[in-house]
């Protein structure tokens, strides 16, 4: 009995606040409907998404659907995009595709099959299981990934210097860190580079030890590093950036990051990254084949911008004393956001 | 009575009846002469000026091509450079909008002395979206040979192009001004003129019927001929040279003066960025890098406000010091904090237009003359005389009129068909290096005066002067094999 009321209560909760875009005023009659699923407000990427399929000449109508997030929501989701009918979905971010498209392995019926969807800000389809493989999706699947592709992330760190030894910390608890150590190894061995690597302890929850921190950057420093990597890890490019950066500047260690926001408003020295209005633009461009060049979302390839930002935190590089190169310069883009100090003595 | 007296008879004064009777012979001889000399005169005058035209046009696309590659010489380093900036700037997200960093890099790219009218960013629906003119914006600029780029946007699709326009002035390819073309083309008339003048003192008026030799075939006629083409083939030639020398000026200074420009304007944003000029890093790389690919570029230093050196890369070629450096200031939030001085190599003419255009020149002249020389020996074949352009037109192209002249009129032009086969060689060897150049006008205007001369033995041939044909082709077959053995 509570089942029904509870799917009921959890329709009404359900922080999938409907927000119905009001048609554009030159939405033709025929106009495709675009199913926007967001965790959260419309930003930069969305804008471009519309702008790269208004430059295009199409004006569908937009239905904005928020995602909580939460789990226990998505069938609710899956049931509300399932009413509205759309023409296509828009997502963005891993979990939020996840939740609309399923795992690649999943349970077909508790996902979305049979629209076409077109995500961004998914840093690695693959590894969060939306795709077996890069080279043939073979599902109503296709986006832009965000994150610039390894060897061209190391190609602009070695634009910067050329490091020789490069560190990386690996958390066990995110998987995602193993399998870019895997890579890494694997790139290095090619480029006759030589990894530095450390791996977070766990603590007895089986939570990485953020206490572990400073003893492990300084290691690495220790080891011969002149470089250290922060992939995408959220706990470590994320939750505590602040303190990885500011560890790896007393210990005299030039930072990379593949987190945009740890160059723009943290310490990290400089990183690689797409910016988030082209990527839009180009996910816009798939929407377009996809509604109107006529192809099936299954041939529309997962691909990421062939251009991308490189950005150098000016004030990291000053302490560092590690200016970035003219030839740099000429094709990055210099930020100053305020550092956190760095604490005096040992 | 008084009438006829005047005319029949005047026994009280027979001087004057002598002079008027010696007056009407030479008036009715000089008729003779005109009559028989019109057809020959008109075939003259229309080879000379056909080949006045010709050698007009051979220069002319001599200069547009040479002038052409001169713009796209100093504006594709300029245009790349500002493409490049263009796409990262579209990486940042940024927009075309008049307020954004692509604008700026417009005009700054502007300011690097080219002497370009504007910049603009074209559309892919063709409509300007940037300019430094802002006036522009929207138009849609008509294709008229501008430099242009293509230019992709951060996911490789094409977002229009960058497109250089030079002032209209610069676009002006002609090299002559109608003036001077007509004074080219009064030059035939008026060797026509001496060459009758020249005939009419020199020769008496011969027996109608008699086969004689054409007088408009003598050697005199030929080279003076000659000199007319060769004094218009002077004209048009000095006058591409002047022109184009004034442009090679420009297009030499211009790498140096651009690469002063833009490497006071690199160093600058990297001192504004926040890096200390003492600790630029990676700019002897770029002095290096700018050294290699400026052309004339002969050194480059960077000094600080005191005179100090901080960077210095010189070539492999020494400086001309006669020549003052290039001197542009580094900016520091638009104060002067150092200087880049460049300083460039002695100037080198590329002196290959100049000889291809000469000799193809000199072919035209030779070709045309030769051509002629065929054309009014049928004209005037034993001193017969025919009226109207039908009744010559029928005598050129008659079958019954295969051998018209006497031997000797084989030997008129006895220089001519050697110096045409030498010049034939001449012509195909330059052709090969403006081959090798991927010059292809410029080696189809080394080859007009070859086909020329080959078109000359054929007509040679086709009126049955099979030993001036042979003497032309091996002549010029000799000579090409000689060329191209030295070349």
């Amino acid at each position: 009995m509570t089942r029904p009321w509870g799917r009921a209560m959890a329709a009404a909760c359900l922080v999938v606040a409907h927000a119905v875009t009001p048609a554009l005023p030159d939405a033709a009659p025929d106009a495709p409907t675009i199913a926007m699923v967001l965790p959260r407000e419309e930003q930069l990427i969305e804008v471009g998404f519309r702008e790269g399929l208004r430059q295009r000449g199409l004006a569908p109508r937009f239905e904005l659907v928020r995602w909580s997030g939460r789990a226990e929501d998505q069938e609710a989701l899956v049931a509300r995009l399932r009413a509205l009918a759309p023409d296509l979905i828009y997502t963005w971010g891993a979990a939020t595709t996840l939740a609309v498209a399923g795992p690649a392995e999943g349970d077909a019926g508790r996902y979305i099959r049979d629209r076409p969807v077109v995500f961004t800000d998914v840093d690695d389809p693959v590894a969060s299981k939306l795709l077996a493989q890069w080279a043939r999706p073979g599902r109503n699947l296709t986006g832009v990934p965000r994150r610039a592709p390894l060897a061209a992330q190391w190609a602009a760190l070695r634009s910067y210097r050329p490091f020789r030894r490069i560190g990386v910390i690996v958390n066990p608890a995110e998987p995602d860190t193993r399998q870019a150590r895997e890579a890494m190894g694997l790139l290095a061995q090619q480029q006759g580079l030589v990894l530095v690597d450390a791996t977070l302890p766990l603590d007895a929850h089986g939570e990485p030890d953020a206490q572990a921190l400073p003893a492990l950057v300084r290691d690495v420093a220790a080891r011969g590093a002149e470089v250290l990597y922060l992939g995408d890890s959220a706990f470590l490019a994320h939750t505590h950036r602040g303190t990885v950066t500011r560890l790896a500047r007393e210990a005299g260690l030039a930072t990379f990051c593949v987190a945009e926001g740890a160059v723009r408003q943290s310490g990290c020295l400089f990183g690689l990254f797409s910016e988030a209005g082209n990527t839009g633009r180009f996910a816009g461009y798939k929407a377009w084949q996809i509604l109107r060049g006529g192809q099936r979302v299954q041939d529309v390839p997962i691909e990421t911008l062939q251009r991308f930002s490189l950005v150098i935190n000016m004030p990291v590089a000053r302490e560092l004393a590690l200016y970035p190169p003219m030839a740099v310069l000429q094709a990055a883009e210099v930020v100053a956001p305020p550092l956190v100090p760095r604490r005096q003595g040992p | 009575m008084t009438i006829n007296w005047q005319v029949h008879g005047m026994p009280d004064r027979p001087a004057f009846s002598e002079s008027l009777s010696m007056l009407r012979r030479r008036t009715q001889a000089a008729a003779r002469w005109l009559a028989k000399a019109h057809e020959s005169a008109v075939v003259w005058m229309f080879s000379l000026g056909v080949g006045i035209v010709l050698l007009g046009g051979l220069v002319q696309a001599g200069y547009r091509v040479e002038r052409q590659a001169l713009q796209h010489q100093q504006v594709a380093p300029l245009l790349g450079e500002l493409v490049q900036q263009v796409e990262a700037g579209l990486a940042f997200g940024a927009t075309f909008t008049p307020d954004s960093l692509i604008q700026l890099r417009l005009d700054q790219a502007l300011a690097q002395g080219l002497h370009l009218e504007a910049i603009d960013i074209v559309g892919l629906d063709g409509r300007v979206l940037l300019s430094t003119q802002g006036e522009r914006l929207g138009a849609r600029p008509a294709p008229d040979g501008s430099p242009a780029v293509p230019l992709t946007d951060a996911t490789g699709q094409p977002a229009g192009h960058v497109l250089a326009r030079a002032p209209r002035a610069e676009q002006d390819l002609r090299i002559l001004s109608p003036g001077t073309w007509g004074f080219a083309l009064v030059l035939p008339l008026l060797a026509l003129a001496l060459a009758l003048r020249a005939v009419w003192r020199g020769k008496p008026a011969g027996v109608a019927g008699t086969r004689r030799r054409p007088w408009l075939c003598t050697s005199r006629v030929w080279w003076l001929g000659f000199a007319v083409l060769t004094v218009a083939a002077g004209l048009l030639l000095a006058g591409a040279a002047g022109r184009l020398q004034r442009h090679l000026d420009d297009a030499a200074a211009a790498p140096v003066k651009r690469a002063a420009v833009v490497l006071a304007l690199r160093i600058g944003q990297a001192v504004d960025a926040g890096v200390p000029l003492e600790q630029l890093q990676g700019l002897n790389t770029m002095l290096r890098q700018r050294l290699r690919e400026a052309p004339g570029v002969a050194e480059i230093r960077l000094h600080d406000r005191q005179g100090a050196p901080l960077a210095v890369q010189a070539g492999p070629v020494r400086a001309d010091d006669t020549v003052p450096a290039e001197v542009a200031p580094v900016l520091h939030r638009g104060a002067p904090v150092a200087e880049v001085r460049v300083q460039r190599t002695p100037p080198r003419t590329p002196w290959l237009l100049l000889d291809i255009l000469g000799v193809a020149s000199a072919l035209v002249a030779v070709g045309v003359l030769l051509i002629g020389h065929e054309l009014v020996l049928q004209a005037q074949p034993g001193g017969a005389v025919t009226h109207g352009a039908g009744a010559l037109w029928q005598r050129l192209t008659g079958r019954g009129l295969t051998v018209t002249a006497g031997a000797g009129a084989a030997d008129d032009a006895p220089i001519a068909e050697p110096m045409a086969g030498v010049l034939v060689g001449a012509a195909l060897a330059l052709a090969a290096a403006a081959l090798m150049r991927s010059d292809a006008s410029l080696a189809l205007a080394a080859l007009a005066g070859p086909a020329l001369v080959v078109l000359a033995a054929c007509v040679a041939w086709r009126w049955g002067r099979a030993l001036a044909a042979h003497r032309l082709l091996s002549g010029a077959l000799i000579a090409t094999a000689w060329c191209l053995v030295q070349g």
